[in-house]
């Protein structure tokens, strides 16, 4: 019932269960669905990292190559992201450039890389001015089931954190690992009348006026926020919404990034 | 040759050499019939059948379903009926005569219907009509969604199934061929059958399944009171 337009007794019958606090799905309403995650499945990428949260699947890839670097930064590496939403995913994605989701979520994946400085941008300079390493994120979303936010950071980062920087390819000395300093992670939730309710899935995100993602840092500061949809959040609610996420993220980088 | 047994079959298995056979589900090729989908084969009456095992739901005439209304367009209601293809509702299939400028007022969008496939042409356009007692607006309750291809089961031979759960849940539930399931009752009883409904999708191949469910309802609403 997820595309396009959903049941207004549906919308009923989720608002009803919000005001019990309790969820479709039988989950707590900061509670995250089961998350797995897989590194280095694709041979010919650099770094790879498939993610499930619930049904929600994504499959991030990174490829590192030499090119010049933009002229205003001659002396760091560049990184691109791009996220990639094919029909297969979801009836509501369709085919052609990339729409305003899309984008959104290519922006947030890379606000938490960059912003996070995970990656040491000045490391991957080869020679200022000329050549430097392009890193480039490809998020390829399999399934969406909701919160792609989550699981496409989560996916970035551990897809950097596995990927080797092919210098031998180019004769630029040995490969090595890509030096990756922070783990940022990305924690979403969304208002749903009075409720906030974390990791939402497709009817949820639905339903739901406002969205708010909160990207973290390993030492628990925030380094990236972004608040989607048209709805509007008190001060109090992001307050609370950073706290929890804090906790969130913390768990999620102990359990998978071994942090 | 002939399998009649209930056979887990996959497309192009050979069913039998009889091509005044070839039943729901199943194509004739070079005088033999074989099996057109990933099912379980089946004889019925004199012919052969395979029974889907999976899949989307595709609208046959008569079928009573359950949609959500997507669009208003000139005269029509564009009605997602859980399929890939979807249903149009014309302002004349309609129980009593309304105008088109008070379409919205009838049946806006994101309302439920319980509604009936009409026609379905060879396109698949998808005709639907509202036009009998027992179909109309769904205002309340809830709406559950299974594989449709679990139907059947849900429904049970000659509605054993689902009179059970009516009798045993104090609910009315409709069950849609499209595989949405409407419950109407008091709020445990909805959550509970809502429950029952998801058990019956997951184990529908099992055996004396009605006996199981039965129990477990029994067992469900012991600890309740």
């Amino acid at each position: 019932m997820s595309d396009g337009v959903m049941a207004e007794i549906r919308k009923d019958y989720l608002y009803h269960l919000m005001l019990k606090g309790e969820r479709a799905d039988g989950r707590a309403l900061d509670e995250y669905r089961e998350i797995s995650l897989d590194t280095g499945l694709i041979r010919k990428a650099d770094g790879s990292a498939l993610v499930r949260l619930g049904k929600t699947q994504v499959m991030v890839g990174v490829k590192i190559q030499p090119g010049e670097p933009f002229s205003d930064t001659p002396d760091k590496g560049v990184i691109i992201t791009n996220a990639e939403l094919v029909p297969l995913a979801s009836p509501n994605f369709e085919p052609g450039p990339p729409n305003e989701v899309g984008i959104e979520l290519a922006r947030v994946v890379d606000r938490g890389v960059r912003e996070s400085r995970a990656i040491d941008l000045e490391a991957l300079c080869i020679t200022p001015g000329e050549k430097v390493w392009i890193v480039f994120i490809d998020v390829h979303i399999l399934d969406d089931c909701g919160n792609l936010m989550d699981a496409s950071s989560l996916g970035a980062i551990a897809a950097l954190m596995t990927a080797t920087v092919p210098a031998a390819q180019y004769g630029l000395g040995d490969d090595y690992p890509l030096p990756v300093k922070d783990v940022p992670v990305a924690t979403t939730a969304v208002e749903f009348g009075d409720s906030i309710i974390f990791d939402p899935d497709t009817d949820e995100e639905s339903v739901a006026d406002t969205k708010l993602t909160v990207i973290t840092t390993a030492d628990g500061s925030i380094c990236g926020m972004q608040k989607s949809r048209p709805g509007f959040i008190s001060q109090d609610h992001i307050y609370r919404i950073v706290d929890i996420a804090c906790e969130r993220a913390k768990e999620i980088r102990e359990k998978f990034l071994e942090v | 040759m002939d399998r009649m047994d209930r056979n887990v079959v996959v497309p192009g298995d050979l069913l039998s050499d009889d091509p005044k056979r070839a039943g729901e589900g199943t194509y004739v090729k070079d005088g033999s019939v074989r099996s057109l989908l990933y099912g379980m084969a089946s004889s019925y009456k004199d012919k052969v059948r395979v029974i889907p095992l999976a899949g989307k739901y595709v609208p046959t005439p008569g079928d009573t379903v359950i949609g959500t209304v997507q669009d208003i367009v000139f005269s029509n209601w564009i009605i997602n009926i859980n399929s890939p293809y979807e249903g149009l509702l014309h302002i004349s299939e309609l129980p009593r005569k309304i105008e088109m400028n008070e379409m919205s007022k009838y049946l806006r969008i994101g309302g439920s219907v319980m509604i009936r496939v009409k026609d379905v042409d060879s396109t698949m356009k998808v005709e639907l009509t509202m036009n009998d007692r027992r179909l109309g607006t769904l205002t309340r309750g809830r709406v559950a969604e299974i594989n449709p291809t679990r139907v059947p089961r849900l429904i049970g031979k000659g509605g054993s199934m689902i009179n059970m759960l009516k009798k045993e849940l104090n609910c009315n539930i409709f069950v849609g061929q499209n595989g949405r399931i409407w419950v109407d009752g008091n709020d445990d009883d909805m959550d509970l059958a809502l429950k029952t409904v998801l058990i019956i999708e997951k184990e529908a191949h099992t055996t004396g399944l009605t006996d199981r469910i039965l129990e477990f309802l029994r067992v469900e609403k012991e600890a309740r009171s």
